[in-house]
């Protein structure tokens, strides 16, 4: 906002400067309407898997649809995320067909607070319709917008649902013992992989929040499934930015700042995890101009785990307290 | 009852503002032709002369939406006799993939959001071709209903 603010004392339409000439952002301004009920497509949820219209867990897509106007290969993040929180959950997780966007993006990149709160109202009705009590995400940018910036707005929004990155999700359910990670990583060497921190995730959240460590916890369990996590040489809080946060603006100098963190990438690991489809978009967006980083796989924190997830019986665990 | 029938009434005196993207070689020449020869068609459009339909922008149509136009047309060269080879083709492609991935998943009505193709020579079909769609968007009221 402060940059948006800056810009606009230079130049005066600030909406130029804006990635993929404002699509998106235009996308979520319209949304914000009250004549507005979107109809998404919700072609990616497969077949076997149950989603609700009421219910208790809510998996809160974000934007990814209106993505794959541009991008491909997106719906993944999704697909997996669902799959992940239906194997878990025994209910059927609601997806909104009418779901809207969170208004992270108008309210980071452009500063239209009167956009952002009606975004915000308009959410909030439709989780109290619905019935809900935990809204799990797999966006970064979602989730620091639910946990930090509506509580500013609403008091009681906090009191209402419990919102949920499905890192966190993942990591409260493991402890709790109800799941466990499986699937052993067949070929004789050691896959090393790395993980680049989203800056909704760290830098961006509360101190008290452990997000970055709980996150470490998970890996250094794949230590034993023969994965080996590095660290960047950037890591944290102090991780380097993906460049293009809230869609502000994809110039020389945000792709600069994103090659170096490929290439930091490249000299921690084959495999680059990230938990903001933003951050996978940008990332690998530059694989295609340079050539010595496209070697590098670039998937997403629940698309990494979805196969390496099982379920432990509610039976054996009670045998195994006696 | 009487609120339908308020809305039909209010659907009546409707006039849409519709905007439309023409290309320079084609549609704004068959623009300028339907006026010379003095074709008749609803006074409803606003006119934006772009130099290839391919130049049009999905964000200008969503801007457009966004500020109360209550449909857009972009209307280019007939395939193959576009000027620069092949613009109309990328507005086509690019075109379909806004209509099914944003413009349908943002729950307005695909109608309001047309593709055209009028040549310089077509005066009279560039008339047919507004006032059917002005009398479509009439017919599906405002925008902001």
């Amino acid at each position: 906002m402060a940059r948006y603010k800056m810009r606009q004392s230079i130049k005066k339409n600030v909406d130029e400067l804006i990635a993929h000439k404002g699509v998106y952002t235009t996308i979520t301004e319209i949304m914000s309407q009250p004549y507005i009920n979107p109809d998404r497509s919700l072609e990616w949820v497969p077949k076997n898997i149950k989603i609700a219209d009421k219910g208790n867990v809510l998996y809160y897509v974000g934007c990814i649809p209106y993505f794959n106007y541009e991008f491909d290969k997106i719906d993944s993040i999704a697909l997996s995320t669902l799959q992940i929180l239906s194997k878990i959950e025994k209910e059927p997780i609601v997806v909104f067909k009418e779901e809207i966007c969170c208004g992270h993006d108008v309210y980071w990149g452009q500063g239209k607070l009167e956009i952002f709160i009606e975004l915000a109202k308009k959410n909030i009705k439709m989780f109290e319709k619905a019935g809900i009590s935990t809204i799990v995400t797999a966006c970064a940018e979602c989730y620091r917008t639910f946990k930090v910036d509506y509580p500013k707005l609403f008091e009681d929004f906090n009191q209402k649902f419990e919102v949920k990155h499905i890192i966190e999700y993942i990591y409260d359910i493991w402890k709790e013992g109800k799941i466990e990670f499986v699937g052993k990583n067949e070929s004789e060497e050691e896959i090393s992989f790395t993980y680049h921190d989203p800056c909704r995730l760290s830098r961006f959240l509360s101190d008290d929040n452990a997000i970055t460590d709980n996150t470490r916890e998970i890996f250094k369990e794949f230590q034993k499934l023969g994965y080996k996590f590095t660290e960047m040489e950037h890591n944290k809080s102090n991780s380097l930015c993906c460049g293009v946060n809230s869609w502000m603006n994809c110039n020389e100098k945000s792709k600069a700042l994103r090659y170096k963190r490929m290439l930091e990438a490249k000299s921690a690991g084959s495999i680059l995890l990230t938990a903001c489809p933003k951050c996978k978009i940008h990332l690998s967006c530059l694989q295609d101009d340079y050539k010595d980083i496209s070697s590098i796989e670039i998937s997403d924190f629940s698309e990494f785990l979805v196969n390496h997830i099982k379920v432990i019986d509610s039976n054996k665990i009670s045998e195994v307290k006696k | 009852m009487t609120e339908s029938k308020e809305k039909l009434n209010k659907n009546k005196d409707f006039e849409p503002e519709l905007l439309v993207f023409c290309c320079n070689w084609c549609s704004y020449a068959g623009a300028d032709l339907a006026g010379v020869s003095r074709f008749q068609y609803p006074p409803n459009i606003r006119v934006i002369r772009v130099m290839c339909s391919g130049r049009v922008d999905p964000s200008f149509v969503l801007k457009a939406l966004k500020d109360g136009a209550d449909g857009v047309l972009i209307s280019g060269c007939h395939i193959g006799d576009c000027h620069y080879i092949s613009g109309n083709e990328f507005a086509k492609k690019r075109f379909e993939r806004m209509h099914k991935i944003i413009i349908k998943q943002l729950g307005i009505n695909e109608k309001r959001v047309r593709l055209e193709w009028v040549s310089a020579s077509e005066g009279k079909r560039f008339a047919e071709v507004i006032t059917e769609f002005t009398n479509q968007i009439k017919e599906l009221g405002p925008l902001e209903n």
